[in-house]
């Protein structure tokens, strides 16, 4: 991989992460929404640096699995534990 | 009839827990020493075609018609199961909705543990920590909290418990069928005293009740 | 010394599979010996009314200890002794992936094992074995002893050497099996260990993460707040509870499974028939090990959580008995039409399934929330859990050191004695076990009970199956220890067993195999060379066994390191002084850094099976696997900040922390991940310059993060300019536990990756790491980048929302 797509990513990264600054001056937004959204912007530059400096997407996919079975457990927790005490109300 | 309607419905889920228990249990383990004798090693019966030996990945061997009839007849006994369960559970922790109404003609005593003993504090304020006093045939919410440590709290032969935490307040209910005396424990260690953490519970007639109640306040 | 001479130094400094197998295993016997001791006391003591032998205070630490050490320094140690002996051999390898990290897992194992021996005399842990919270964390006088912060060291160091072991296996079982030896043709024993160790690793950072903040809560008490209060929305008993349990019920079938692997090697042996349904067996052990991590509520039923999560958790519950009903009757259809010699091994296996059955038919009574309204917290649950432990666990694994002894010493052991040995300990058993299901109304962890309670008869009967069964396992150690002298020789193949490890000598020479085993696609199984061999067509190590290492004395010095520097930061009562630390950080560093230098030999075999991993190096992948097992543990530490702050009342409102230094630190990382990436570049186009400048600037980068963090932390803690105004600790205390907890967990891992560096520069500075040699770049920067996509969740989760 060369010099330039890795400062091609850090630049990707460094804008995401204004996005994120920028997101939380923005009134009228859901927090919902914005917590939503910050996840999922945080899921995205970690998925960068994991394939691209990390060079995850270079490796045999099943490595990718054993990570995400790793990540896939550890919701299983957060959900869990939040539904424990804040179940939907029907 | 049992003492209680949790202890009734206790008694019914455990006896049909058991008797499958007992079936399949007698039935696997007989099979098995049956297996063990049977096919035991004896100077006339004939060495298997298949023995695995050093030098060969040993056959396969089984057939995927016995995985499904296996799983599909355990999956009869635990459906039957979780489907004892789940309604046995519905009505166990689901507070009567008779207890909603106002006035509630359920009664609602507050039990707070703490190391190591049982607090009983009724409607209008009366508390004791040695006996919990109530009416037969009513039905009681107790609103179970705890002012230090992780307890739980436990009537013997009510059947039913339920865990004293700290920051939060935990319900059961049950309705007495018959005057009786019984024992409260606690069943979480919670230090030393642990095992002296008792009380009593005293089920009486609806008439003593009242005479209980014009004496204490209740 | 001689790498196979029987001194004390060979002992010490040995990284051989087999020595550190056989260390596993001994000394996991001795712990048996101690543990179990505590429970011929505590049956002694409960053997009739009012017993007085024992204390309350002594008895309560007896049981948390008896349990403590039987779960995780007797099972699963028992196991991985075995399988640090066996599994290279029956995968056609010579050692493990990394044998160096192997001896330091065992030294790990047991300084956890003298740390746990030493809580006992500053007053143990006497919560029980699950530590409860609050009372586990508080630290007045009335609650729990000091002796926890020096058990959870014990802890501590137990979890690392579980985790070392489960990056070692994981990485072994896919990279080291002999040529051909694809995983189908793996026999049970390997299959269960694998599965084992992928569980392992994703469990025990769970118990790692609750063990840091209960260490954090006794150390700062009133000022750190996860575990000890209720105040403020937090439920302190919850949030243990299932961190706990996250990890414990994982647990409980991490020690269940290798029993389950040795029945499955035993039962074809002696019963002269291949394992029935073999493969069924094995997905049913993947499938049940999946299930296992999402029915830990069954341990939550009646702490008052939702009837969705209660619901949810008791049909897992009851639905995970269906993989073991498989693998039950697969064991049982074994046995038909078999011709089973009924010797010590088999009546063991078979004794261990027929326990098993009672276990796991009485689990399913405790997996329904109804009738677990009343069998909670009592002597049922204890009975259910030591059939399955003991009967299914226990049994088993005595039944794989009998099968295994004669080719680890070259003796038999004497068979009428192990038979004997075997129908004392069935029988005692059952008498020691069985009348608990009944004593159905007895609450657990109790010191003494009335005579008015009627229990007396079935303690009674209880205690003297006890005694039987505690004093038959003597049997088992006069036994095979008096063989190991005065044993009848046994040959390579005594059990005409079909598994690799029967066809080296009793006990395998120091390099296992003369040549690799090779098999075909027709299922054969070459073991030596000869004509029309596959090693003649060049498959196969070739004719010379080649040269590796077997002892270093580095793991032992690193392990102490580390047993010294937790015991500082344990040993005391508050917050540690650098003085008690600096011993433990002096020898470790002098160990860590002895073992980066130590030229140390691990032969790799270019021709070995390794699908699906064929195109990733051992260490690369070894390194990936850690970071696995850091996603966990991250992840239960931000769990455990969620749980808080969802179930608050007040939390510091949107401006309360510095966004701007927030900020500013996420582009320091980010910029020190370019800077790491370019190291990696620069090294591996061999330029030296460029190098030492990336690492450079990481390095600065990293330092100025923290320490920026540091002047975060001075502000949060005195708080004159916050809104509104005064310490974090006072206003927002659980919103101060958290934040603390887990930028400080961060912190550490930035100052290691600092360490990284600065052991890596006067290498650099020398042209080292450059082209070929640059993959050791590329592992600092896989754990770097890991550090980086951490904060990347965490400057969100508290700065933004």
């Amino acid at each position: 991989m060369s010099v330039k797509v890795y400062v091609a990513v850090f630049a990707v990264l460094v804008s995401v992460t204004g996005v994120e600054l920028a997101l939380i001056g923005i009134p009228g937004i859901s927090r919902a929404l914005t917590i939503t959204t910050l996840i999922g912007l945080a899921g995205f530059k970690a998925l960068l640096v994991a394939a691209f400096f990390q060079h995850l997407k270079d490796e045999p996919r099943p490595l990718s699995t054993v990570l995400l079975v790793g990540l896939v457990i550890v919701m299983a927790l957060m959900s869990i534990s939040f539904l424990q005490l804040h179940p939907p109300q029907s | 009839m049992a003492v209680s309607n949790t202890a009734d419905l206790f008694n019914q889920l455990f006896n049909t827990f058991t008797t499958l228990a007992i079936i399949v249990g007698v039935v696997v383990l007989g099979l098995m020493a049956f297996l063990v004798v049977r096919f035991r090693a004896k100077a006339s019966s004939p060495e298997p075609e298949d023995t695995p030996t050093l030098g060969r990945i040993p056959q396969a061997r089984g057939h995927l018609k016995t995985v499904i009839i296996s799983l599909t007849l355990s999956s009869i006994v635990l459906g039957v199961l979780i489907f004892g369960t789940l309604s046995a559970t519905t009505q166990i922790t689901t507070i009567p909705t008779e207890c909603a109404e106002v006035p509630s003609p359920c009664l609602t005593i507050r039990v707070t543990a703490s190391r190591f003993k049982w607090t009983f504090t009724y409607p209008n304020g009366y508390v004791n920590d040695t006996v919990v006093t109530i009416p037969t045939g009513q039905i009681v919410i107790l609103e179970i909290e705890s002012t230090d440590v992780f307890h739980t709290f436990g009537i013997e032969g009510f059947r039913i418990k339920k865990d004293a935490i700290p920051g939060l307040t935990n319900k059961i209910w049950f309705r007495a069928n018959e005057q009786t005396s019984d024992i409260i424990r606690c069943f979480e260690l919670c230090g030393v005293g642990h095992v002296v953490m008792t009380s009593r519970l005293s089920s009486v007639s609806p008439s003593a009740f009242q005479g209980f109640c014009s004496t204490t306040g209740c | 010394m001689r790498v196979t001479s029987p001194s004390l130094k060979r002992w010490l400094f040995s990284t051989n599979h087999k020595d550190v197998g056989i260390l596993y295993t001994i000394t996991s016997l001795v712990f048996f010996f101690i543990a179990g001791s505590l429970a011929l006391l505590m049956r002694y003591q409960l053997s009739a009314p009012f017993g007085r032998v024992l204390g309350g205070e002594v008895f309560n630490t007896f049981v948390t200890m008896h349990g403590l050490l039987m779960i995780l320094w007797v099972l699963s140690p028992l196991a991985i002794g075995l399988a640090n002996y066996f599994i290279p051999l029956q995968l056609g390898a010579r050692d493990l992936a990394f044998p160096r990290l192997n001896a330091l897992s065992y030294w790990f194992y047991l300084f956890g094992g003298f740390a746990m021996v030493l809580s006992f005399f500053f007053g143990g842990p006497n919560t029980g074995w699950t530590l409860y919270a609050p009372q586990s964390a508080c630290t007045d006088p009335l609650c729990s002893p000091p002796g926890i912060n020096v058990a959870a060291a014990g802890l501590i160091l137990l979890v690392g050497s579980i985790t070392m072991g489960s990056i070692n296996f994981i990485v072994t079982m896919f990279k080291m099996r002999a040529p051909g030896l694809k995983l189908k043709y793996m026999s049970m024993f390997p299959w269960a260990i694998l599965i084992t160790v992928f569980m392992m690793l994703y469990a025990f950072p769970s118990l790692l993460a609750g063990l840091i903040l209960l260490y954090s809560d006794r150390s700062f008490p009133g000022r750190l707040a996860y575990l000890s209060t209720a105040q403020g929305g937090n439920v302190p008993s919850l949030l243990w509870d299932n961190i706990f349990w996250f990890f414990g019920h994982p647990e409980v079938y991490i020690v269940l499974f290798p029993a389950i692997g040795v029945v499955g090697e035993i039962l074809p042996t002696f019963t002269r028939r291949p394992l029935y349904g073999a493969k069924y067996i094995t997905m049913s052990i993947v499938v049940a090990a999946v299930i296992s991590f999402i029915v830990w509520g069954h341990h939550m039923f009646i702490t008052g959580v939702s009837p969705l999560t209660t619901t949810l958790f008791t049909v897992t519950t009851i639905a995970v008995s269906l993989p073991f009903d498989v693998m039950t009757v697969s064991f049982m259809e074994t046995l038909f039409r078999a011709k089973i010699r009924l010797k010590a091994p088999v009546l063991f296996a078979i004794g261990s399934i027929a326990l098993f059955v009672i276990g796991g038919i009485t689990g399913v009574f405790l997996a329904s929330i109804a009738l677990d309204q009343h069998l909670r917290g009592t002597y049922f649950v204890v009975a259910h859990f030591h059939y399955i432990m003991v009967g299914a666990g226990i049994l088993a694994l005595m039944g794989g050191l009998y099968y295994w002894f004669p080719k680890m010493t070259g003796r038999m052991y004497n068979e009428r004695v192990a038979k004997l040995h075997f129908a004392l300990s069935f029988i005692s058993f059952n008498v020691l076990y069985f009348p608990m299901f009944l004593l159905i109304e007895m609450p657990r962890r109790v010191y003494f009970y009335p005579p008015d309670t009627g229990w007396a008869p079935l303690n009674g009967l209880a205690t003297i199956g006890g005694l039987v069964f505690g004093f038959s396992q003597l049997l088992l150690v006069a036994n095979l220890g008096r063989s190991l002298r005065k044993g009848a020789p046994a040959g390579p193949n005594p059990w005409d067993g079909w598994t690799l490890e029967w066809a080296v000598p009793s006990p395998p020479p120091l390099h296992d195999f003369e040549q690799i085993p090779v098999i075909t696609e027709d299922g054969v199984v070459h073991l030596a060379g000869g004509e029309g061999h596959p090693l003649a067509s060049g498959i196969g190590d070739g004719h010379s066994i080649p040269h590796s290492s077997h002892s270093s004395r580095w793991p032992i010095v690193v392990a102490l390191g580390a047993f010294v520097f937790l015991l500082g930061l344990t040993m005391g009562s508050g917050p540690p002084g650098i003085l008690q630390l600096t011993p433990g950080v002096v020898i470790g560093l002098v160990g860590l850094y002895g073992y980066g230098k130590e030229s140390f030999i691990v032969h790799e075999d270019e021709k070995v099976e390794s699908w699906p991993f064929k195109a990733i190096s051992r260490m690369r992948f070894g390194v990936w696997t850690f970071l696995a097992s850091e996603i966990v543990f991250f992840g239960v530490l931000l769990s455990a900040y969620l749980f808080v702050r969802i179930n608050s009342v007040a939390w510091p409102p949107l401006d309360y922390f510095d966004i701007e230094k927030g900020a500013i630190n996420t582009f320091i990382l980010l910029t020190s991940s370019l800077t790491a990436v370019l190291a990696l570049a620069s090294a591996r186009a061999g330029a030296r310059n460029g190098l030492v400048a990336s690492l450079l600037g990481t390095m600065a980068l990293g330092a100025y993060f923290l320490y920026n963090k540091a002047l975060e932390w001075e502000e949060l803690a005195i708080g004159e300019h916050l809104t509104p105004m005064g310490s974090i600790f006072d206003n927002f205390p659980l919103a101060a536990t958290s934040y603390y907890i887990t930028t400080g967990v961060h912190g550490v891992h930035v100052f290691a990756g600092l360490a990284m560096i600065a052991y890596l520069f006067p290498r650099v500075l020398k042209g080292a790491y450059l082209r070929h040699q640059s993959e050791t770049i590329l592992y600092f920067g896989l754990y770097w980048h890991f550090v980086d996509i951490v904060w990347i969740f965490l400057f969100p989760l508290f700065y933004l929302i």
